[in-house]
């Protein structure tokens, strides 16, 4: 087992859209921060004060810690989406699957190492971005007075339990697109369907919301809305916030562990039951 | 006589049903020891979903397949640990070079050593270009990293599903000398080629299957019947079939354009001559044809025989 997850993270390392994946997500960390910078910086002059000191707390600690989080949430999702179906659905495209389990032969252990590199991988990509932002940031305030008073043994343990369930809600994700990818044998199952799942039911929730009786209860049974729901503070602030009220962090994980172990199960038994052919 | 010991694979009715669609129909096969076994069949005969039930790859719909003793549905682990297995069209990750390919599966077999990844890329010729990205491999190129990777870690027993495709000539006869030389060394080949001359020059056994049943098996030479089949060139084809049907010693006629494929003794050709001539249709052409596992196979599988 140690060694097929040594096989795995060695091809996940080896591939070059893995590193693209990163440099994407770097540029785009940058692009965002440059831009809030740029515009507390020198604000519109119709821009209301509330609004500037809201954009201004996204890049000043501790309160960046939310945008950070937020973003290796939501830009975390897509890229680990498009990195995990890749690496499952192409095993079929290419027939390496067949080459795997003619070695092997134990299916769960091929899903299980599988799983395992991309939660490795998962959370160097959390890792990654927290450092990357934290390098932006402190490089913005390194020659005025950045006070790190804040930093209390306290809130590190806060910011890892941040880190913990930041990457909570990116299992979810991950495991949807294993189970997608083994399901159409196929990347691009894999990555359309639960990248699809992810904007279609970002809107859903902002519509639910608006809604009233029974069709607003269906956000809490979500796999978005319950994420936000785990992040402190509400890290959902992208384009697709989720602004109704949110469940409790008790019921969002137990909604989260079920659609993990679902998503899981379901892929695990597909795997193992169905046979491979060309 | 032959000992449990020596026997590698044994399926017991082996069945597989795809809905309607029966690919392997109750198929009770023997691979002994040793042997370099042909495993021949046409196109959707059922060979390579046999060959992939022995890998675990496809579950049967009924029947056992044992492989050194064992059952394959409940130690395939430990079985799987044994065999190499070169499948067609081949697949490995085309962003790796054929040694990082190499060393993702020797990773997962365990106990393969970077010394063994150089020699099993001696063997088949592929050194030069190890560190060459496997998308940039010619087809033979690609073949000779599947024979490679089977090979990795010293398997008892190779399963070889078309081995030879698109390697030119010069690889063909490598491929069939590194056959006949791991059947040499005591391994148990288990060969599938279209090859047929291929297959009767390494096979000591074959085993010939239509619609996922066996039709034919025993040594390429027992099978070949010799000395029994004509071949004529007539005008009138139809004529011809018509008046050698009624003969008792004519067993079978195939056409093949204007010629006719008799199996029939070859003593029988003055009497097969004069027989069409005394009804007006003449032979242009006669002679005996030489049997070859590549005809007896033909005749075996060909749908569109004369009755």
């Amino acid at each position: 087992m140690i060694d097929q997850i040594r096989a795995e993270l060695f091809k996940l390392r080896k591939r070059k859209m893995t590193w693209i994946m990163i440099i994407v997500l770097a540029a785009f960390l940058c692009l965002i921060f440059f831009a809030v910078y740029g515009i507390t910086s020198s604000p519109p002059e119709r821009m209301p004060h509330e609004g500037l000191e809201t954009m201004r707390n996204l890049i000043t600690f501790p309160d960046a810690f939310t945008m950070i989080f937020s973003m290796a949430q939501n830009i975390g999702a897509i890229l680990l989406t498009i990195i995990v179906a890749s690496s499952v659905g192409n095993e079929y495209g290419w027939g390496t699957i067949r080459q795997t389990l003619i070695r092997k032969g134990i299916r769960y252990q091929y899903v299980a190492s599988k799983l395992v590199a991309f939660i490795v991988y998962a959370l160097i990509v959390i890792a990654f971005i927290i450092g990357f932002c934290l390098a932006l940031l402190t490089t913005q305030w390194i020659n005025g007075a950045l006070n790190w008073d804040f930093m209390t043994v306290s809130y590190v343990g806060e910011l890892f339990t941040m880190y913990g369930w930041t990457f909570y809600g990116l299992l979810v994700y991950i495991l949807l697109a294993i189970l997608l990818s083994l399901v159409g044998r196929s990347a691009i199952v894999g990555i359309g369907g639960t990248l699809g799942y992810y904007f279609v039911e970002s809107i859903a929730i902002s519509i639910f919301n608006q809604s009233g009786g029974w069709l607003a209860e269906i956000p809490n049974y979500l796999i978005g809305h319950n994420i936000a729901a785990i992040l402190p503070t509400t890290m959902m602030q992208g384009p697709f916030a989720s602004s109704g009220a949110l469940p409790s962090t008790l019921y969002a994980s137990i909604t989260l562990a079920i659609y993990c172990v679902v998503f899981l199960g379901l892929s695990l038994y597909l795997f193992k039951s169905r046979d491979v052919t060309t | 006589m032959t000992t449990s010991n020596d026997v590698v694979v044994r399926t017991e009715h082996l069945t597989k049903h795809y809905g309607k669609l029966v690919a392997v129909d109750d198929l009770n096969l023997e691979v002994h020891r040793g042997e370099v076994f042909g495993f021949l069949g046409p196109n959707g005969a059922g060979k390579s979903t046999t060959m992939s039930m022995m890998l675990g790859l496809i579950a049967p719909t009924s029947g056992n397949i044992e492989i050194f003793g064992l059952s394959v549905k409940s130690n395939l682990a430990d079985i799987l640990g044994r065999i190499g297995a070169v499948m067609e069209s081949p697949g490995f990750y085309p962003y790796l070079s054929g040694w990082d390919n190499l060393r993702v599966f020797a990773r997962i077999s365990r106990d393969v050593t970077d010394n063994r990844i150089k020699d099993v890329l001696n063997l088949v010729d592929l050194a030069d270009r190890a560190q060459d990205k496997f998308s940039g491999y010619s087809q033979g190129m690609k073949q000779r990293l599947a024979i490679a990777c089977a090979l990795l870690h010293d398997p008892e027993f190779i399963i070889f599903d078309e081995p030879t495709s698109g390697l030119d000539p010069a690889g063909m006869k490598e491929v069939r000398e590194l056959l006949i030389r791991l059947g040499q060394e005591g391994k148990t080949i288990f060969l599938n080629s279209h090859l047929l001359h291929e297959v009767e020059q390494v096979c000591n056994r074959v085993a010939i299957i239509k619609k996922g049943k066996v039709i034919a098996s025993g040594a390429p030479n027992d099978l070949i019947k010799h000395g029994d089949t004509l071949q004529i060139r007539v005008a009138d084809t139809d004529k011809a079939v018509a008046i050698l049907n009624e003969e008792d010693w004519v067993s079978s006629i195939t056409r093949d354009g204007d010629l006719l494929i008799l199996k029939a003794p070859t003593e029988r050709a003055t009497d097969i001559s004069a027989l069409l001539a005394k009804n007006g249709v003449f032979i242009s052409e006669m002679k005996a044809r030489e049997d070859s596992l590549e005809s007896f196979f033909l005749e075996l599988t060909e749908e569109e025989t004369v009755d």
